[in-house]
C-alpha cells in the first residue's frame, strides 16, 4: 500500500502541465535522434544538458529520462523501413523487421515493435517500483570496499560483451581510468596530468568524450566513403498486426520484456546485449527457426520489447545504487548533481519526488510514445529521406555547440574533436568505446572508494576479500574475465552476437 | 593487419610506460595512504601487462590474418577538411563569432564533402546558422560569442 501513496505521489508530480510538456519534449528529441542514424541518445543528452541548467531538478530528469526510452522507439522504425539500425539497441530489429517490410507488412512490424516496447515499458516500471527501493535500502550497507568491486564487476561484464578481443576490452578500460585520473585528485588535490593546462584542470569531460567518440568519429567514418542508404519506398500502412500476428507475437514480448529488465539492472550490461538474448531465445523456441531472418514477427516482438525493458531497468542501479551502466545513465546521474541532488541510497528518502515523479513520468511517456509514433511514422520516414550530407553537417555543429556550452571554452571543442579522432581509429582497429566510457564514468567513482578502502584497512588489499559482499562481486568478476578459457574461445559471447 | 595489431599494442605499451612515469613523478604514497600517482600507476602497470600480452599473442599466432580489403578507396582528403574545419571553428569562435562561424563551416562542408553548388551551400549556410543562432542564444539563452557582429 504505502508503495501505491508514493506512486500516486509520483503522479501528481508528473502530470504538473510543466513536467508534462518536458516529458512530451524528451520523448519528441528521443524519437527524432532513435531515427537519425548517427547521432545516439548519449549525445543527445550532452547536448541538451546543459540547456538544463535552468529547468528545475525533476522536469530535467523526465526530460532527459524521456530522451534514452524514446530513442528506443525512434531506433526501430529506421532499423524495418531502411535496415540501418538508429540505435546499436535495434540492430537486431533489422534481422527480421526489414523483411516483414519488403513483404508488406512494415505497418505491423513498426506497430508491434511500438506497442511491444509500450507493454514492455509498463511491466518493467513496475518491478522497478518494488525492485529499486529494497535494493537501496540493501545498498545502504555498503561501504567503499563493497562499492568498488561492485564498479569492478559492472566493467567486468562490459569488457566479456563487448567485440573483438578480451584485451582490447581491457586496455580500453585501463585508459578510461587513465584520462578519469586527468585533473585535480578528489583527495589531494594534487593536479595530475595536466601539464600546466586550466581547462585540463578540471578533468577531462564526459560530454565532450562522449560527443567525440560517438558523433564525431560516425560522421568521419560515414564520410570517408561514398554514403549510400536505400529508403523502403512504400506507404506504410494497417499499423495493427492481424490476429495470427498478435497471437505469435504476446509470448516473446512477455519473455523479451523479462529478458530487458532482469538482464538491463546488471551493471555494465548496457541494453543491446538483452535484445541478443531475446532474439535467440525466440529462435530456439519457435517450431520454425530457420525461418527467422526472412520475415518473422517474433523475432521483431521480442527484442524490441527487451530493448525498451532494459532501458528502463538501467534506472534501477542508476538510482538505487548511484551507480551509472552507460553514457547516457552517467549523464543522467550528472544531471541531478547539478542541480544539487545525491545520487545513491538515499536519494530515494531524501528527494521523493525526483524518483517517484520520475516513475511515473515513464509510464506516461510511454503512453505518449504509442500516441505520438504510430500516427508520425510518415513523418519520421521523411526525416530519413533528408541528404546526409545536410545531415552530417548538422550533426557537426550541434557537436561543437553542445561540447562549447557546458563550460563556454573553445577548448571543449578540442577535446570533443581530439575524441572524435581517437573513436575514429579505434573503430578502424576494432577497439570498442563503449569500456573506455564506462571505465571514464566509474574512474573517479572507483579511485575514491578505493582509496577509502585503503584507509580503512590500515594497509593491504584484504579488506576486498574479507567482506562478503565485496568477495562475492570480485570472485564474479574473475570468473566472467577467466569463463572464455573454459567455454572455449567465447563461444557463448560469439553465439549471441551472431544471433545464431 | 597483423602489423597493424602490432603496432596497436606497441603504442599501448608506450602509453602505458609514460603514464607508469608521469604517475611515479606524481608520488604513489603508501598502501594505507594512496598518493596522488597510486591509482593511475596501478592502470598503467595492468595496461603494460595487457599489451604485452597482445603483443606476445599477435606475433606467436601461426594462422594468417584476413587482410581487409576495400573495394572503395577512403577519402582521407573529406577526414582532413572536417578536422581543419572544426579546429578552425573553435579557434576562431570567441573573435568572429558564432554566426558568421555557423555559416562559414556549413558552406565549406556542403561545398567540399558531397560538393553541392554554390547556390545550395550558401543558402543552407544562411539557414543553418540563422536558425541555430535562434534555437541557442534566443530560445535556450545560451551564451554562445557574437563575435564581430555583436548580437
Amino acid at each position: 500500500m504505502e508503495v501505491l501513496q508514493h506512486l500516486n505521489f509520483g503522479f501528481s508530480v508528473a502530470l504538473q502541465p510543466i513536467n508534462l510538456i518536458y516529458c512530451f519534449i524528451g520523448v519528441l528529441i528521443g524519437t527524432l535522434v532513435g531515427v537519425l542514424p548517427g547521432v545516439g541518445p548519449s549525445a543527445a543528452l550532452s547536448l541538451l544538458l546543459p540547456v538544463t541548467f535552468y529547468v528545475p531538478p525533476v522536469s530535467t530528469i523526465i526530460l532527459l529520462a524521456g530522451i534514452t526510452y524514446g530513442a528506443m522507439y525512434g531506433g526501430s522504425t529506421t532499423s524495418i523501413l531502411v535496415n540501418i539500425p538508429g540505435e546499436a539497441a535495434s540492430v537486431v530489429t533489422c534481422l527480421d523487421g526489414y523483411q516483414m517490410a519488403r513483404k508488406g507488412r512494415a505497418g505491423a512490424a513498426l506497430g508491434i515493435s511500438a506497442i511491444g516496447s509500450f507493454f514492455a515499458g509498463t511491466i518493467t516500471i513496475f518491478l522497478l517500483i518494488f525492485l529499486a527501493p529494497p535494493l537501496a535500502n540493501f545498498a545502504l550497507k555498503f561501504g567503499p570496499p563493497e562499492y568498488f568491486s561492485l564498479m569492478v564487476l559492472g566493467l567486468s561484464i562490459m569488457v566479456y560483451l563487448a567485440k573483438g578481443s578480451i584485451i582490447n576490452a581491457l586496455i580500453m578500460v585501463c585508459f578510461g581510468l587513465i584520462i578519469g585520473c586527468i585533473g585535480l585528485d578528489q583527495i589531494t588535490g594534487v593536479p595530475r596530468f595536466v601539464y600546466k593546462s586550466i581547462t585540463l584542470m578540471d578533468g577531462i569531460g564526459l560530454v565532450q568524450v562522449v560527443i567525440g567518440l560517438f558523433g564525431v568519429s560516425e560522421v568521419l567514418i560515414n564520410v570517408e566513403k561514398s554514403f549510400k542508404r536505400e529508403i523502403f519506398d512504400t506507404r506504410v500502412k494497417g499499423l495493427l498486426p492481424n490476429k495470427e500476428e498478435w497471437k505469435r507475437s504476446i509470448g516473446p514480448i512477455g519473455r523479451g520484456s523479462l529478458i530487458g529488465f532482469f538482464l538491463g539492472i546488471i551493471p555494465g550490461m548496457s541494453v543491446v546485449i538483452p535484445t541478443f538474448v531475446s532474439y535467440v531465445l525466440e529462435k530456439k523456441l519457435s517450431r520454425s527457426p530457420e525461418k527467422f531472418g526472412t520475415g518473422m514477427i517474433e523475432g521483431v516482438a521480442g527484442p524490441e520489447s527487451a530493448n525498451n525493458a532494459a532501458s528502463t531497468a538501467v534506472l534501477v542501479p542508476t538510482l538505487s545504487l548511484g551507480i551509472p551502466t552507460g553514457a547516457s545513465t552517467a549523464l543522467l546521474l550528472g544531471a541531478l548533481m547539478i542541480h544539487g541532488i545525491r545520487p545513491g541510497p538515499l536519494l530515494i528518502k531524501e528527494s521523493p519526488d525526483v524518483f517517484w515523479g520520475l516513475i511515473a513520468s515513464l509510464y506516461i511517456g510511454n503512453i505518449m510514445l504509442i500516441v505520438l509514433n504510430l500516427p508520425l511514422i510518415g513523418l519520421w520516414v521523411k526525416i530519413l529521406k533528408v541528404p546526409y550530407h545536410y545531415l552530417f553537417s548538422l550533426i557537426l555543429l550541434l557537436c561543437i555547440i553542445g561540447s562549447y556550452i557546458t563550460n563556454n571554452n573553445f577548448y571543449d571543442i578540442i577535446i570533443m574533436l581530439t575524441f572524435g579522432i581517437i573513436g575514429y581509429l579505434m573503430k578502424k582497429f576494432n577497439y570498442e568505446a563503449a569500456p573506455l566510457v564506462l571505465a571514464l564514468v566509474l574512474g573517479p567513482m572507483m579511485e575514491k572508494a578505493f582509496q577509502r578502502s585503503l584507509m580503512m584497512s590500515e594497509g593491504g588489499f584484504r579488506i576486498f576479500f574479507e567482506r562478503s559482499i565485496s568477495a562475492t562481486f570480485l570472485i564474479l568478476a574473475l570468473l566472467i574475465l577467466i569463463s572464455p578459457i573454459f567455454l572455449g574461445k567465447r563461444r557463448l559471447k560469439e553465439e549471441l552476437k551472431s544471433g545464431d | 593487419m597483423k602489423r597493424i595489431i602490432i603496432y596497436c599494442n606497441i603504442f599501448w605499451l608506450l602509453f602505458a610506460i609514460l603514464t607508469c612515469i608521469e604517475s611515479y613523478r606524481l608520488k604513489l604514497g603508501e598502501i594505507n595512504h594512496p598518493g596522488p600517482g597510486f591509482f593511475p600507476f596501478g592502470a598503467g602497470l595492468v595496461m603494460i601487462i595487457l599489451s604485452l600480452m597482445g603483443l606476445f599473442i599477435t606475433i606467436t599466432k601461426k594462422e594468417e590474418f584476413r587482410e581487409v580489403s576495400s573495394e572503395e578507396k577512403i577519402r582521407w582528403w573529406n577526414i582532413i577538411i572536417i578536422i581543419g574545419a572544426i579546429s578552425g571553428y573553435a579557434f576562431s569562435l570567441d573573435r568572429v563569432g558564432f554566426l558568421i562561424n555557423t555559416f562559414l563551416f556549413i558552406t565549406l562542408l556542403l561545398k567540399v564533402i558531397e560538393p553541392q553548388s554554390w547556390k545550395k551551400s550558401i543558402i543552407g549556410g544562411v539557414i543553418t546558422a540563422i536558425a541555430a543562432n535562434f534555437v541557442f542564444n534566443v530560445v535556450f539563452r545560451v551564451q554562445i560569442p557574437s563575435g564581430i557582429l555583436g548580437f
